[in-house]
């Protein structure tokens, strides 16, 4: 029997690595691009204004492009959904609704800071030109110094905003 | 419809990976920075030197072709927007790939935490252009890369990656069972 899953039957790490690296270096050597995020609001803006935005852009290839190029991104964000929607019915043997959230903390103060983390995150991945999926795993993968540099300043922004924010996810 | 097939595939393969990883709770995430769980830490760096061999091996034996417009470039805009994604993710509890992760295990958090990432987003391709500071001035030559930076082959800056995931892996380990023991003693 495969031993490597958790109780909550999720992967244990090293399994989880294995699965994640293989998946990331799949999507540079099938399609080439990577793996994309929040690239897909960026097919929801005015062109002229991403483009205008984004010129040196930390991901040209999609960004940059013409919106017609890069529909393939709403199509990689609809299967992210999707593979995560079955695994995860798999996992829970059923479909819950909830609103996880720290032990204590309401669920409108939970909602409320959902949204704000939300708006900020979506200034930053808009700022960055990728997101984690895209600059921290896709660019990282490529010895990017840009993408490690990313990281670094992606760990300490959380571990400042956890001076803050840590309590309500601490109790 | 058929040419974006493959992207579908790898996209619902990286959800299930996201997923299976336990990355769809915000809770599980938010153990990284409370150094709870380095479950965050160990997979990501895994993933990145397990892709990276992978790379490194298919381009070896010529099957791809390198791909410098993947490969970001160093300037402030990276930098301000990462340390933003990070503290968004203590905030709102995920980054855009793990809310749509957990968004489709039924989280309504994640779900508003997606949407609300359209406005933010519209709000910085609106403001930038009014904005003095620029923050697409390059910080370094364009895709540079570490072997290029460190003038060094390639397989050498793996290694020392896989060294350095090795005793992060380590020190996530003991930091883990510190909590375990703290968790412990308050008899929970």
């Amino acid at each position: 029997m495969f031993s490597g899953f958790r109780v909550d039957r999720t992967l244990k790490p090293f399994f989880a690595a294995v699965l994640m690296g293989a998946v990331v270096a799949l999507s540079l050597l099938w399609t080439q691009t990577g793996i994309h995020v929040s690239g897909v609001f960026s097919l929801l803006c005015p062109p002229a204004q991403v483009n205008a935005v984004h010129a040196p852009d930390a991901l040209s290839c999609s960004i940059q492009s013409a919106a017609a190029d890069k529909g393939w991104i709403a199509w990689m964000v609809c299967g992210i959904f999707a593979g995560a929607f079955l695994t995860s019915l798999w996992r829970s043997r059923g479909l819950r609704f909830a609103i996880e959230r720290g032990n204590g903390v309401r669920p409108l103060t939970r909602l409320i800071l959902a949204a704000a983390g939300g708006l900020v995150v979506g200034v930053g991945s808009a700022l960055a030109g990728g997101c984690t999926s895209s600059i921290g795993l896709t660019g990282s993968a490529l010895f990017s110094v840009a993408a490690f540099a990313f990281l670094a300043v992606f760990f300490l922004g959380g571990f400042a905003a956890r001076l803050f924010f840590g309590k309500f996810w601490n109790a | 419809m058929l040419e974006n097939l493959p992207s579908l595939l790898i996209g619902a393969l990286f959800g299930a990976s996201l997923d299976l990883a336990g990355f769809g709770s915000p809770r599980r995430l938010n153990d990284q920075f409370l150094l709870r769980d380095f479950s965050m830490f160990k997979v990501m760096f895994g993933a990145i030197v397990l892709a990276a061999s992978i790379y490194l091996l298919m381009q070896r034996i010529g099957f791809v072709p390198a791909a410098d417009s993947l490969i970001p470039t160093l300037d402030l805009a990276v930098l301000v927007g990462g340390f933003l994604l990070g503290a968004g993710l203590v905030v709102g509890g995920y980054c855009p790939g793990t809310a749509l992760a957990g968004a489709a295990g039924g989280r309504l958090d994640a779900l508003l935490f997606f949407v609300m990432m359209y406005p933010g987003y519209r709000l910085w391709v609106w403001l930038e252009p009014h904005v003095k500071l620029d923050f697409h001035a390059a910080l370094a030559p364009s895709h540079l890369t570490l072997p290029d930076l460190l003038a060094t082959p390639r397989i050498v800056v793996l290694i020392g990656l896989g060294v350095a995931c090795l005793l992060g892996w380590r020190l996530g380990d003991h930091f883990e069972a510190r909590a375990d023991a703290k968790r412990t003693a308050r008899g929970e």
